[in-house]
């Protein structure tokens, strides 16, 4: 069936190209069926939604470690196996205030564990406001990066031809765009396809050089130059291939030139409870976690994701982490996927820290996720490494997220060389939550989509027999939970 | 087509283009659409952009049958013509002058063929006298063999260069100092007051170093061993030989002297000097402490070559294997900038892309078995040397397949490093490569091939890895390896290690026919492959043998074709969609892949199919190429923008000497903030062949900020206030290009020099479609730096001015922001 949808969608491309009229680069509704499917007044929301895409395929097994099970062993991961914790120090529900590092840091449900790379979730977890989501993926998972991360992005999986992004339709589709000056914001090098679409919203990279530079000194003819192209970009012109997005991104430059100097993007004084300690480590300054300096561009990044959200009417930020392709040398205790981990793991604690010191409100309204688009094999490969696999672990958290372990644990995990381990061509960890079940909870009973919108946002839900919301057998034949009730 | 109008005019609104091209593909679209209002006694026609309008026309008639003639009532701004109401009413229509279709194919041919026209190419193709037209510029493309081109070739013997430049004195500290560790003779300094470097005092003393070097100047300890030489002199007379073992940048670190008396701060003087071109080294700097603060001050840093030997210096460099990753990426821009072989240099740059590889991981590698750092970067950045020029020679042969550009690829150490093949042994083999052969570089993905496939093919590629050999041995991948990689003399190459290799037999692509879909010659053909076992060293056959296989296979002919396509005409062709079974229901864009894949089919004069130029003509003879489908229809990656920003500009002075160029290094910086550092794409999959991947409000951002950074003025501190230290080379005078193009009597003529640069950048538009662009243009040049409207006409600007070559820098800066020149 989604073949059929495919073919269509082509055919209606190869019929605009044949014809000349260049397609726009989105495919999908245009805007005025959007702005149609978000009837009635314009939607109001304070919700807040900070994404971090994990790129390369996070290996799951080594992240939220199901120490319960004897297929997670030194026989299959010789070199990343961690031990189990000492239970004597295990709490029901929570982790160790101290832990002991060498080993899986126990998260209280006799089953799983954190790398303890990841300690720095221990606050935000033990506050319950952190939720481990374990066996994600999607039905006839894609083991190409490029591919898997594309569905991940479009929300439509399988669908090569969707070329505008989830969390696009997410305020596009319900609205929420309307009216606000930075509807959403991507921080990182280039605008992430989950965000693409034809409305172009603004990608910032280095925001202290978010600004035009002029050719007199101290750039004096800057206010002239950026008039006159904000007058360039504002002329009609023929339609081309690229052209769409090209004057639309142009055309809303000066005024997010304009906007994010009021914010004060290049500050950095915002530190952890001890006064000391800066959360987001963004030069050898402010690097009090002693982090590797190439950590510095990802929590610069993560910090005016974070500053945009908080002082903006954004409703959507995010950036990304790259770097968790383990093919070799994936190290356990320490190494590759150890390091960035440990990011990942202050990440957390460190939003969660700025936005409460922003105001408690502004947590409650917030949920940080991540995203990745693969996990990575069950057994060690020779090089020390991980190939391309199936589900790996999300991340949840905000002040009314409901935290805890979901899919590991004793009951639901099934044990052993023939278990959850082994469960796709005897080589995956199968899985139990569709990606899109918890997209699709968060921008429904978070940002507040209505679940018609929800079915144009993410077209699975339109279909019952995928089983976003309630669980069943997936069109693969593989039972799924449906949404899991994280807020 | 309607009428009357509501107004009670009795309009025809009819559309007549000049050259309609009913039903071919890659033609225009549809008629605009007119829409009249009248109101104040002004009638006015609104109507749609039409792409490739040189002219929009108003016609009328009395009756709707016609005679139709100019309508001479009104006039056209834009898309929109105004005339006041008059009687009596007529029928109206509106004619389209489109570009003719060579004029269009010149801007597609130059764009896609080339990394954007020059001044010249342009003129030569076009514009100028005697044009030899699109098709001629193809034809030469595609025979690059027989274009002269001599970037690479060795220089004869250095000759002394004079430098010679005026500025303002700034300090009277003056020095000179090398930017690396290396050595470079300097004669004949003299600094006189004025203009003329002949003719004054040389308030130098000892300019011509007939005294020891100590007692005039001082030495810095980096500068310690420097001293006269009176074997290497210029005209006669002593050279100081500068030499540096280690970096210098201010006086302190430098060959330094106190003029006395002191220069008057502010007041203009002439600096000249001999230098002896040296490859040993990076960049001599010479002039007065203080520059910084003025905006012509007495100081210039250049490199040790003159800037027309440069690609042969870093050639020969690289060719010895003593280049770095920074010299590696300066010739390949130095390439893409002025390499006359455009097709050849835009296909090298594909192949580099399509079958990327990482500068760091290769390092990361080499670094864990020999310590010497300039070694490791010299290895590491010669194996993506060799696979470059490689490259470069394969497209110079007529014969060349892909097979040819895939085994370059599969040989290349840097690719072995890259996707792990390193580390996998037999048993327990690592899919990476397995998998990425597949996916990336030739089948395309999920396009007949399963994990199945992957897991046997892993098996193949176990073995292979990278070794330092001894001398001599580097075509020999069974040579054993030296016993001493640090110390023991040797080269490193492609390494095949039996007893890592996994023998057994292997079956790939089992019981697999190609899919009907590909219609007639593939359709249901078994392109099951079965390799025997293998033992010892004959098992490296597997990988041939396997890329043999792939090189043809109707999935790898589709999406190489399809990718060429995207790189050539437009982004919307894909792979794995079209049915060729039934070619007349194809789409065009699955036509023309198919009409590739047939020229791929076809074997060539030497008996081969997958012959490259064949592919290539498929591609340059279809009317999707030829036509609106593919003009301007692709953003500009990051590289094809930075590179335009100087080619554009870059016209060949008949003196000598360009109005614009670059040393290639002063590009990796912009391309690095423009998110496209070279040769350090992380992800196999290359860089993207998208705009949408490219364009967004930040890449905006810096496309602008370079372009402004860039037409600073020379010399101009302000320059370096986001590039860093600009060598001389990296130079723009658009001032220089107008008065070499325009006749002097335009030169103060704002819409002159607006339609000169309207029209070099944007061929392919139409004027009728950069009306709009040429008024903002006028106001852009009849502003100063406040932006004031009229605030300083154009017109009252003197030619020869500061504040004239200014203003023309801004306009060219603002137009390389603006959205047409994003794409190409």
């Amino acid at each position: 069936m989604i073949n059929l949808i495919h073919r269509r969608r082509f055919l209606e491309r190869s019929l605009r190209l044949a014809l000349g009229t260049a397609a726009s680069a989105s495919l999908s509704l245009p805007a005025c069926f959007r702005r149609a499917l978000a009837a009635g007044a314009l939607p109001v929301t304070n919700k807040k939604l900070l994404f971090i895409f994990l790129r390369g395929g996070n290996d799951g097994l080594n992240t939220v470690i199901p120490w319960g099970d004897d297929a997670y062993s030194a026989t299959t991961r010789p070199s990343l196996y961690l031990p189990p914790p000492d239970p004597l120090t295990s709490v029901t529900g929570r982790t160790p205030d101290h832990p002991d590092l060498t080993r899986v840091i126990d998260l209280g449900n006799g089953f799983a564990g954190l790398h303890p790379a990841l300690k720095d979730l221990g606050p935000v977890f033990n506050a319950g406001q952190l939720a481990l989501l374990h066996r994600v993926a999607y039905s006839k998972q894609s083991r190409s990066h490029f591919d898997s991360q594309r569905y991940w992005e479009n929300g439509v999986p399988r669908d090569d031809y969707v070329s505008d992004g989830v969390f696009y339709r997410a305020v596009v589709d319900t609205g929420l765009y309307q009216g606000r000056q930075f509807p959403a914001v991507s921080v990182q090098s280039s605008s992430p396809l989950s965000l693409q679409g034809a409305i172009a919203f603004p990608n910032l990279y280095n925001p202290a050089r978010y600004d035009l530079l002029g050719l007199a000194d101290a750039g004096a003819d800057k206010a002239k130059l950026l008039a006159a192209t904000n007058a360039g970009y504002a002329i009609p012109y023929p339609v081309k291939d690229n052209r769409d997005l090209i004057f639309a991104t142009g055309k809303q430059l000066e005024s997010s030139i304009d906007a994010l100097k009021t914010i004060g993007v290049t500050g950095n004084a915002f530190f952890d409870q001890d006064g000391v300690t800066h959360l987001f480590p963004v030069d050898t300054a402010s690097n009090q976690k002693k982090f590797s300096g190439s950590a510095f561009g990802f929590f610069s990044n993560l910090k005016t994701a974070a500053q945009v959200l908080a002082h903006t009417d954004a409703v959507v930020a995010g950036t990304q982490l790259d770097g968790f392709d383990t093919h070799t040398h994936q190290g356990s205790l320490t190494g590759n996927q150890a390091q960035l981990l440990g990011w990942i793991g202050w990440a957390f604690y460190a939003l969660r820290r700025y936005f409460l010191d922003v105001s408690p409100q502004l947590w409650d309204d917030t949920v940080v996720v991540t995203l990745s688009e693969f996990g990575r094999t069950s057994k060690e490969n020779g090089s020390l490494g991980t190939d391309h696999a199936e589900a790996s672990v999300m991340f949840l958290a905000g002040g009314k997220v409901a935290g805890g372990v979901y899919q590991c644990d004793n009951h639901s995990w099934k044990l052993g060389p023939t278990g959850s381990m082994f469960l796709v061509n005897n080589r995956y960890l199968g899985r139990t939550i569709d990606y899109r079940s918890v997209l699709g909870k968060l921008i429904r009973d978070h940002l507040g989509a209505t679940q018609t919108q929800l079915e144009t946002i993410l077209p699975g839900y339109a279909d019952p027999l995928e089983h976003l919301q309630n669980g069943g057998i997936a069109p693969d034949g593989f039972p799924i939970i449906g949404e899991p009730a994280i807020l | 087509m309607r009428h009357p109008t509501a107004s009670g005019l009795t309009l025809a609104l009819l559309v007549c283009l000049a050259a309609p091209r009913p039903g071919i593909a890659g033609g225009p679209p549809d008629p605009p659409v007119l829409v009249t209002t009248v109101s104040n006694a002004l009638e006015q026609l609104e109507w749609t952009p039409y792409p490739a309008a040189d002219a929009f026309l108003i016609e009328s008639a009395p009756t709707v049958f016609g005679p139709y003639t100019n309508d001479p009532r009104g006039q056209v701004q834009g898309y929109t013509w105004t005339a006041p109401v008059t009687q009596p009413h007529a029928f109206q229509r509106l004619r389209v002058n489109r570009l003719s279709d060579d004029a269009l194919l010149t801007s597609i041919v130059l764009n896609r063929l080339a990394y954007s026209p020059t001044p010249d190419d342009l003129q030569r193709v076009w514009t100028g006298p005697n044009p030899i037209g699109p098709q001629a510029y193809i034809d030469e493309q595609l025979a690059p063999e027989t274009i002269p081109d001599d970037l690479d070739a060795a220089p004869g013997a250095p000759t002394w260069q004079l430098v010679t430049m005026t500025g303002v004195a700034s300090g009277s500290t003056f020095y000179l100092t090398l930017d690396a560790p290396g050595d470079v003779y300097v004669a004949g300094l003299r600094l006189v007051k004025g203009t003329n470097s002949a003719v004054g005092t040389n308030l130098i003393r000892d300019g011509d170093f007939q005294t020891p070097l100590g007692a005039t100047w001082h030495i810095a300890t980096n500068l310690a061993p420097s001293g006269l030489n009176t074997n290497t002199t210029w005209g006669g007379t002593n050279s100081l030989h500068l030499v540096a073992t280690s970096a210098g940048y201010a006086p302190s670190s430098a060959v330094w002297q106190t003029l006395t008396p002191s220069l008057s701060v502010g007041q203009t003087y002439t600096l000249s000097y001999w230098y002896l071109p040296s490859t040993n080294g990076d960049r001599l700097t010479v002039g007065l402490n203080g520059s910084a603060g003025y905006k012509q001050g007495l100081n210039s840093t250049h490199h040790l070559v003159p800037s027309q030997a440069l690609p042969a210096a870093l050639y020969a460099k690289l060719t010895a294997g003593a280049g770095t990753i920074d010299d590696l990426r300066a010739w390949h821009l130095l390439h893409a900038v002025r390499g006359q072989r455009q097709l050849v240099e835009v296909l090298t740059q594909f192949c580099d892309n399509h079958f990327t590889t990482q500068y760091t991981k290769t390092y990361n590698y080499i670094a864990g078995l020999i310590t010497n750092r300039t070694d490791i970067s010299h290895v590491s950045t010669a194996f993506r040397f060799h696979a470059l020029d490689n490259w470069q020679r394969a497209l110079l042969d007529p014969n060349t397949t892909f097979y040819d550009l895939l085994k370059i690829s599969a040989q290349s150490p840097a690719m072995v490093i890259y996707l792990d093949t390193v580390t996998s042994t037999g048993g327990n083999p690592n899919e990476n490569y397995a998998r990425e052969l597949m996916e990336l570089f030739t089948m395309g993905v999920d396009n007949g091939y399963d994990q199945t496939d992957i897991e046997q093919m892993a098996r193949v590629w176990t073995g292979w890895g990278v070794e330092k050999v001894p001398p001599g041995e580097q075509q020999n991948p069974f040579a054993p390896r030296v016993a001493n990689r640090n110390s023991d003399p040797g080269v490193w190459t492609l390494h095949f290690t039996s007893s890592h290799h996994d023998s057994g037999a292997k079956a790939i692509f089992k019981n697999k026919t190609c899919d009907t879909r590909f219609g007639p010659p593939y359709a249901g053909h078994s392109y099951e492959l079965d390799l025997p076992a293998r033992t010892g060293n004959g098992g490296m056959q597997d990988g041939d043998d396997v890329l043999q296989h792939l090189a043809n296979l109707p999935y790898t002919q589709e999406f190489i074709c399809a990718k060429l396509c995207r790189l050539l005409v437009h982004e919307n062709f894909v792979q794995g969609a079209y049915d060729y079974s039934n070619p007349s229901a194809l789409s065009p864009e699955g036509q023309l892949v198919h009409q590739c894949m047939l020229a791929w089919e076809r074997t060539a004069a030497d008996g081969r199919q997958g012959n490259l130029r064949q592919v290539l003509r498929a591609i340059f003879s279809s009317d999707l190429f030829r036509h609106d489908a593919a003009a301007q229809q692709k953003a500009k990656t990051p590289l094809k923008f930075v590179v335009s920003v100087v080619r554009q500009l870059r016209a060949v002075q008949p003196g000598g000497g360009v109005t614009a160029d670059t040393d290639g290094s002063l590009l990796a910086l912009p391309l690095t903030r423009l998110n496209m550092p070279m040769f350090e794409r992380v992800e196999p999959d290359g860089w993207s062949d998208y705009g949408r991947d490219w364009i967004s409000s930040a890449s905006l951002v810096e496309r602008m900020r370079f372009a402004e950074a860039f037409l600073v003025a020379d010399r101009d501190p302000f320059k370096a206030a986001d590039l860093g230290v600009v060598s001389q080379e990296n130079h723009s005078d658009p001032v220089g290009l107008l008065k070499l193009k325009l006749p002097p009597s335009a030169w103060r003529e704002a819409g002159a020099v607006a339609d000169y640069f309207l029209g070099l950048f944007f061929p392919g538009e139409g004027r009728a479609n950069l009306d709009l662009d040429r008024a903002n243009a006028l106001a852009v040049l009849d502003a100063d730096d406040t932006g004031r409207p009229n605030s300083s006409p154009f017109v009252g600007l003197d030619p020869g001015s500061p504040a004239y070559d200014a203003r023309v820098r801004g306009l060219v800066a603002w137009l390389m922001g603006l959205g047409r020149f994003q794409e190409e």
